[in-house]
């Protein structure tokens, strides 16, 4: 193999190597200088990584790491190019606004942003394996990495609950993924997606098999719990508040974004041909239909009732993977179209909940306190910080998926596939969902526009980092862009889909 | 009878390997008194007599170590009325275990041809049989620790928390430091590496690994010490201060731990002479060589041939026996040094100890091993 | 039944008995010490199947590795000298259920299955092979895992260093 094959991979490397860079940085920068450039450091690596994409996104599709019988256990292709921008600018944007928040905490920000761009490495490793072997170790990566940002805040007592709990969550979670492997392993006798899809398809004995359904089953649990789907959820409000607000952001987006494209990977291509009724994979479609709806409706229901806006803004997200799901069901049932649209979905998703976390973070540097994400400990803030509020009532209102944003266009292409895969029912649960979720988003800014200022408020304490300002305006663009001109990213989410063959 | 015959080639391998362990054992206690009364000007035990026909034998107080176990045996067993009844009474055999199963991997001779079949002079021949020894030794931290903990004793739980964190650190460095060798000989299997020591660096050096690979030996016959947790590495003890994990142990369960560590002295010997003494090769003693005898005819057999040009035929069986006598004498020189170090070295203290194995050694031999790697890929 | 299969059913309880244990015990240096059993036990399993390298490097990495972090961690912990209840078990009424049921799910299935059949290779060099196989189709995952090893170092040194003072 030489080394010019493996330039399809040259982004997760640049990541890897600028993640070293920092973790020295951090050892030899002087103690005085605060190593104040770590975060422009990540920031350049995910640039130049960002550009190595663009640049390689019309390539042919790239199999790498050819295994017995001529397996790639690596491919990457249109689709997991897309993937890939997708969480570098995920990482790219949490990167921006963790600067002030980080300092301000103390952490070690080499350490931090080191361990940010290992797991979108992992993440990149994930979207693009072909083989299940490889995406758990991707899966790892990425788990790793995030448990130990959520922790960093040791001192403080809710991030180490939320830390614990992410974790010991996650490990259960690997479990069960990795008894399903196993299980899976035992019956098709590979880990290969291309092995499993012939296992799945038509005519092969092997769908009857009871253990495989188990063992695909667990697997899927090991998904649900990444994404935070309904009985898999419990983790998702404790770790998103306690965890530092920007890794929360991360953590809600890049996490879940990495989770549903390989699963919407290991959909079309492993399970090519087995979720079609004939065969006896009706009960996955019928598995995944109620996944999404549970998850829609006890996210959106547990949304209704928080008081504070980072729980509330948890809830949510489990309420957005429920609308996810309702575009898997229709992949599922072999409507393309609903894969590009779950792309689209993600990809708005990203800027808007990124967004909404950033202007927290923003807000909690400048007010001060841990009370501060009540509803209540908002009041008035439309006026003391404008800009930032402004900023929060766009993404708030893309997240409820009102036009003219992102969030909108994200529901309407996944609903819409939905509707024409047939899953009426399905799209009806999902707008009732988006209409409980108009209620709560707007609580928002009510909290911020309507509500009497209390007092004169407390003075801010702490300078605003151009940084996070940068990283909220990108955010803030690409909601609107993606509200205004879906029209270019659902294209190329579908010649995504189509590279999956 | 026939059928049988595999199994008592194995038994008789077994039964070896036993009395190398335990008939060492009580021999290097003894050794190890005496010498350290002549280091240190004493005359040392020499009170256990035996009196036969009426005349008292001391034999240099070479009867010590069986009134020892004599003793030992016939002492009241105490526990304490806190400890944890079934872990304290399992960890002197947890202790021990590891240190007896190491030794399997060690090959004490060459194959042997007998009756026309090859029998190996070793107990078990594994693919992977250096690793075989981190992996058994490493259980040997838990004799430790439970011992600690078992005993509701302060100072047994000091001295099992410093016993494990210590044997934990050097296990890292201990299996780095071999990787060295792992990567020059191109095999995991102890035999195997034994026979590639058995070639000739330039026509007049034995390629054993202390030649090709001196830091390793240094680093490796380093960890393995601290590993047993002897002077200069004996935190865990500190006769001094804290007495250690077994603090609480009396009778034989005492004697396990004791003779657990003697036996280890044996391991560490042997491990030792097979990675980097050449195990039982004898310099310049060749397998399939040719040898001209005094008629004038030449044959192929095994035997010396000198660097300088002399040659001595000896035969199978005779250069067997000297490599298996060659293997004794090293196992049993390397055990020496190592009592002798415990006597001649001053104790390091506790930080001492972690900063040398974790800021100095670790990082020398992942040094050594990159340097090795990049040496045997270059050559 | 053939020596072999004893063998086997022999390790297989131990390792249920000893997870089981773990699972249930109060006491934690109990626990570690059942895990001890079970992961042992699965080590000799692996032997039993020719595993053998798979089988030493369970030895060195769970019962020579983890275990004994495990056993230091929880010597570390207070009052150790009493944890007789210091893992106190809630819920386990639900929790048995959950677990008998999964139980009985999977039982089922794997009587009900007709498992592939890999030949067990009697003994050889499996070292070898591995090494191949890692260093050569498998080695993307074999150098993404020195990533994830390196992320996990990093953050338990962030988690278990001194603070830095605050600027």
């Amino acid at each position: 193999m030489s080394v010019n094959e493996l330039l399809p991979l040259l982004p997760a490397g640049v990541l890897v190597v600028f993640g070293l860079l920092l973790l020295l940085y951090e050892v030899f920068s002087n103690q005085s200088e605060q190593r104040r450039y770590s975060a422009h450091l990540a920031v350049l690596g995910f640039a130049i990584a960002l550009t190595v994409v663009a640049f390689q996104l019309r390539d042919p599709t790239a199999s790498l790491f050819l295994g017995p019988g001529g397996l790639a256990s690596l491919v990457v292709d249109a689709f997991a190019r897309v993937a890939f921008i997708l969480l570098m600018v995920a990482g790219l944007v949490a990167c921006l606004l963790s600067p002030g928040y980080a300092k301000n905490a103390g952490h070690s920000l080499g350490e931090y942003y080191g361990l940010l761009m290992f797991s979108v490495a992992g993440m990149m490793i994930m979207v693009s394996a072909a083989d299940l072997a490889t995406f758990f170790v991707g899966l790892e990566t990425m788990s790793v990495a995030v448990y130990a940002l959520t922790a960093l805040r040791r001192r403080d007592v809710r991030s180490t609950e939320a830390a614990l709990k992410y974790f010991l969550m996650g490990a259960f979670a690997t479990a069960f993924f990795l008894f399903g492997l196993a299980l899976v392993f035992g019956t098709v006798g590979s880990l290969h997606l291309t092995h499993l899809a012939e296992a799945m398809s038509t005519g092969t004995t092997l769908l009857r098999e009871p253990l495989l359904h188990v063992g695909l089953l667990l697997i899927l649990v090991g998904f649900a719990f990444k994404v935070a789907a309904f009985p898999f959820h419990m983790w998702a409000p404790d770790a998103y508040e306690g965890a530092p607000t920007p890794v929360t952001g991360f953590m809600a987006v890049a996490v879940k974004t990495a989770a549903f494209v390989s699963l919407l990977r290991l959909i079309v291509v492993g399970f090519d041909g087995a979720m079609s009724s004939q065969t006896g994979g009706a009960s996955w479609t019928v598995l995944l239909e109620a996944l999404s709806i549970s998850t829609i409706l006890v996210g959106n229901a547990l949304a209704l009732t928080q008081r504070s806006i980072k729980r509330m803004l948890a809830y949510s997200s489990v309420a957005h993977s429920g609308y996810v799901f309702i575009g898997l069901t229709a992949v599922a049932e072999g409507e393309a179209s609903a894969g590009a649209g779950i792309l689209f979905y993600l990809a708005a998703y990203t800027a808007m909940t990124l967004g909404a976390f950033g202007v927290l973070a923003y807000l909690e540097r400048r007010e001060g306190g841990s009370e501060a994400e009540r509803f209540g400990a908002y009041a008035g803030i439309g006026f003391r910080h404008p800009a930032a509020s402004a900023l929060m009532a766009l993404f708030v209102v893309s997240l409820a998926g009102l036009p003219p944003t992102g969030g909108f266009f994200g529901k309407l292409f996944v609903f819409s596939a939905a509707l024409r895969a047939g899953h009426t029912g399905l799209v009806l649960i999902g707008v009732l969902g988006s209409v409980i979720g108009v209620y709560y988003y707007l609580r928002v800014i009510v909290a911020f526009y309507m509500r009497d200022v209390p007092e004169p408020g407390p003075t801010p304490s702490a300078t605003p980092s151009a940084e996070l300002g940068f990283g909220l305006l990108i955010a803030a663009i690409l909601v609107v862009v993606l509200g205004v001109v879906p029209g270019p990213l659902i294209e190329l989410g579908r010649a995504a889909i189509a590279s999956l063959g | 009878m026939e059928a049988y015959t595999p199994y008592l080639w194995d038994l008789g391998r077994i039964a070896f390997m036993f009395a190398i362990c335990l008939g060492l054992a009580g021999p290097l206690t003894w050794a190890e008194r005496r010498q350290s009364a002549m280091i240190q000007d004493r005359i040392g035990p020499n009170r256990a007599a035996l009196t036969l026909f009426g005349r008292e034998i001391r034999a240099f107080g070479l009867f010590h170590p069986i009134a020892d176990v004599i003793k030992l045996i016939t002492k009241e067993d105490t526990i304490n009325i806190h400890a944890d009844r079934f872990l304290y009474n399992v960890a002197p055999f947890i202790a021990l275990f590891p240190a007896l199963m190491t030794f399997a991997v060690v090959p004490f001779g060459p194959d042997i041809t007998v009756g026309g079949e090859v029998h190996r002079l070793q107990v078990a021949r594994m693919d992977a049989g250096i690793l075989v020894v981190f992996a058994i030794s490493s259980i040997a931290v838990f004799g430790v620790t439970l011992a600690g903990y078992a005993s509701a004793s302060k100072f047994a739980l000091l001295g099992g928390l410093r016993a494990s964190a210590q044997m934990i650190s050097y296990e890292v460095t201990m299996g780095l430091s071999v990787l060295g060798l792992v990567l020059i000989f191109g095999t995991l299997e102890p035999s195997a590496m034994v026979v590639a020591q058995g070639e000739l660096i330039g026509g007049w050096l034995p390629r054993w690994g202390v030649f090709v690979q001196p830091l390793s030996f240094i680093i490796f016959f380093t960890a393995a010490i601290a590993e047993n947790k002897r002077i200069p590495f004996d935190m865990a003890e500190g006769e001094s201060e804290i007495v250690g994990y077994f603090v609480e142990y009396s009778g034989m369960k005492f004697g396990m731990f004791f003779m657990a560590e003697y036996i280890e002295i044996t391991v560490v010997a042997g491990l030792l002479t097979t990675l980097f003494f050449g195990g039982w090769q004898v310099p310049y003693l060749m397998d399939g060589v040719e040898f001209v005898n005094a008629a004038g005819t030449t044959i192929v057999g095994t035997g010396f041939h000198f660097p300088w040009g002399g040659q001595l035929y000896t035969g199978e069986w005779v250069g067997a026996g000297l490599r298996v006598g060659a293997f004794l004498f090293k196992l049993i020189f390397l055990c020496w040094l190592q009592l002798m170090l415990r006597w001649t070295l001053p104790r390091f203290r506790y930080d001492q100890v972690m900063t040398l194995g974790w800021r100095r050694l670790l990082p020398l031999s992942l040094a050594n091993l990159v340097l090795t790697a990049a040496v045997v890929l270059l050559i | 039944m053939p020596l072999s299969d004893l063998v086997f059913y022999l390790f297989a309880a131990m390792v249920v008995v000893g997870a089981a244990g773990a699972a249930i015990s109060q006491n934690l240096v109990y626990a570690a010490f059942l895990l001890l059993a079970a992961l042992f036990g699965v080590a000799a399993i692996f032997a039993w199947l020719s595993a053998d390298y798979v089988a030493i490097t369970q030895t060195i990495v769970y019962v020579g590795g983890i275990l004994v972090l495990f056993l230091f961690a929880v010597m570390l912990t207070n009052r150790i000298t009493d944890a007789r209840h210091s893992n106190p078990a809630v819920g386990k009424r639900p929790a048995a259920l959950v677990s008998l049921g999964l139980f009985g799910v999977l039982a089922y299935v794997s009587i009900e299955t007709p498992w592939k059949h890999f030949d067990v290779p009697a003994g050889g060099e499996t070292t070898h092979l591995l090494g191949q196989a890692l260093l050569s189709t498998y080695v993307l995952p074999f150098e993404v895992l020195s990533v994830l090893l390196l992320a996990a170092l990093v953050g338990a040194v962030v988690m278990s260093r001194k603070e830095t003072p605050k600027p």
